[in-house]
């Protein structure tokens, strides 16, 4: 622990840096927007918007090759492509209720092909997999700033209408009644999970990100007592998850994105268990 | 105790619904629906299955628009009229993995429009009156998806008591309780009619006839039927003509059945299966 401390702090080695800070900025993003998509179990929704987001990763990269855009940080792409797949994604689930889960499906696949045909026309080699599965050398002072600001944005968004969204996933009938702009807010959340997502893309990847959204959460509910302390949970879970895996990846030479995933899952399964035992424990 | 601060004006029906007719593209639900419910009245909503009752409700809630017609709640356009409404559903279903305790479901009611940041020591005074007045201030800290049925709807019927409105909306409320549990709903509601107006859409006679003044019969059309339950139920051919009209749908409920009502017991809990669209 200690030497990962010193490379923590090695001017000469700024990457594990800029990935902790990275990690820790977006946990309280991702736990906050998290809780929303656990209470209204629309994880999918958020893989979706996730894979679509290749497709303006993959769209910055090849008009930076092609074009010398050079301002055109693939993150840029990526937030682009975030806010257009969540309004497009709300739009569907709030239109299409019936076939909502096969059209989404669609802009799922579609998303990530478009993302893959740029890259595949790219000039040089770029290799997919870092943007699926998220890479540390990634994660720059661009990637940084963006993120802190997302963050701070939000955070902020959410400070405000915090009850109202919570309210517009626990029950949207009587929502609407009280006079909430249900739809909007639907609509805020999935353009404030896309903000969260596109944070998180270059340390863990798009296709593990959304482990992220929903695993603290999860897990926090299963310990926590009420909404309030689910959301703390998450936001700290995110942060521990963050650290330990940076950690974990740096001492076992493992993937950065795939390690934090992994601890996630067993801590996720070891909670559910506990659950379960304890809960025999006192039965017995 | 709770009370309606926001009282409607005496001269002013409480809801106004003129001409109202509604339909899902090409299948009309309602036909030039037309009445008043006077501040304070005890109404409740019957009709069979696929009547249009549950579309009444959601019109007068502002949550569907009228093809033709108007409809006023408090004198405003029903859907600007939320801060005059409270709204109990058939039931919530809350994940029971998601800690959601009745303190936190209740201060929902408290909610609107304009309601940013945490919850005012205001509103969460409100909230403690309301579950001590209505004898559940014990499972304030508890989570909502662990409480028995009857306990549930009695916090949806906090929830819509909280903001203290002037007009009380209930969508079958005993749907999902056991009959004590529906014998305490109705004392509770009991309680309230006459200091605001109650609005029950029930299939449940037996549960409406303790407190209602008057029947809206809804089955594509809406009538209006002054009666006035004696010793908290429907009496002799009027109740079961209502019977009927619930089960089957009738042309009418005729004016003369109930005035040859006689006093008569209605069918055991047994014969009464509650259900709704």
């Amino acid at each position: 622990m200690f030497e990962f401390f010193q490379i923590l702090a090695d001017p000469n080695l700024p990457f594990l840096r800029y990935a902790l800070l990275l990690g820790l900025v977006s946990s309280v993003s991702l736990g906050l927007v998290g809780t929303y998509v656990v209470v209204r179990r629309i994880s999918y929704i958020a893989a979706a918007i996730a894979h679509c987001i290749l497709a303006g990763v993959g769209a910055a990269v090849f008009f930076r090759a092609h074009f010398g855009w050079d301002w055109l940080e693939p993150g840029y792409g990526a937030l682009l492509a975030g806010v257009l797949a969540a309004l497009l994604i709300g739009w569907v689930s709030t239109r299409f209720r019936q076939r909502e889960d096969s059209v989404i499906g669609a802009i799922w696949v579609i998303g990530m092909a478009i993302g893959l045909l740029f890259l595949s026309k790219t000039p040089g080699y770029f290799d997919p997999m870092a943007y699926l599965f998220g890479d540390i050398l990634l994660v720059n002072k661009a990637d940084l700033g963006m993120a802190a600001a997302l963050g701070v944005f939000i955070l902020g968004v959410l400070y405000q209408l915090h009850r109202q969204i919570i309210a517009v996933a626990l029950d949207a009938e009587f929502a609407a009644v009280r006079g909430l702009r249900v739809e909007a807010l639907h609509y805020l959340m999935l353009l404030l999970t896309a903000l969260a997502i596109v944070q998180m893309v270059s340390l863990i990847g798009i296709v593990l990100v959304v482990a992220l959204v929903s695993l603290p959460p999860a897990i926090a509910s299963v310990v926590a007592g009420s909404v309030p302390k689910v959301v703390l949970g998450a936001v700290v879970l995110n942060a521990g998850l963050i650290f330990f895996g940076l950690w974990s990846s740096y001492t076992l030479d493992t993937p950065t994105g795939p390690t934090i995933i992994i601890l996630a899952g067993i801590l996720f399964v070891a909670t559910l268990l506990g659950k379960g035992a304890l809960a025999r424990f006192k039965r017995a | 105790m709770i009370s309606s601060e926001n009282k409607v004006n005496g001269s002013r029906p409480a809801i106004c619904c003129r001409g109202v007719s509604f339909a899902y593209g090409h299948a009309p639900v309602l036909e030039n629906a037309d009445f008043d419910i006077q501040s304070g009245e005890s109404i409740a909503i019957i009709g069979p299955n696929g009547g249009g009752k549950t579309t009444l409700l959601r019109l007068l809630l502002g949550r569907l628009t009228p093809d033709s017609g108007t409809i006023e709640v408090g004198g405003e356009a029903a859907s600007r009229a939320s801060v005059r409404v409270g709204y109990v559903p058939q039931s919530l279903e809350l994940d029971r993995m998601f800690p959601v305790t009745v303190m936190d479901l209740v201060l929902m009611g408290r909610l609107c429009r304009n309601s940013f940041g945490f919850a005012s020591r205001a509103d969460r005074k409100a909230v403690a009156e309301t579950l001590l007045d209505l004898g559940l201030d014990h499972l304030a800290r508890r989570a909502f998806a662990e409480l028995s049925g009857g306990q549930r709807q009695s916090v949806l019927l906090a929830r819509a008591l909280v903001n203290r409105p002037d007009i009380l909306f209930l969508d079958e409320p005993t749907t999902h309780i056991d009959l004590s549990s529906a014998e305490r709903l109705q004392e509770i509601i009991a309680r309230f009619v006459g200091r605001m107006t109650v609005l029950t859409v029930s299939h449940d006679l037996n549960f409406v006839a303790r407190h209602v003044g008057r029947v809206l019969c809804v089955d594509r059309k809406v009538r209006v039927h002054p009666v006035k339950p004696i010793d908290g139920k429907f009496t002799g051919h009027f109740e079961g003509a209502l019977r009927q009209m619930v089960q089957h749908g009738v042309e009418e409920v005729s004016d003369h059945a109930h005035k040859t009502a006689k006093v008569s017991q209605l069918p055991s809990a047994d014969e009464r299966a509650p259900r709704d669209v």
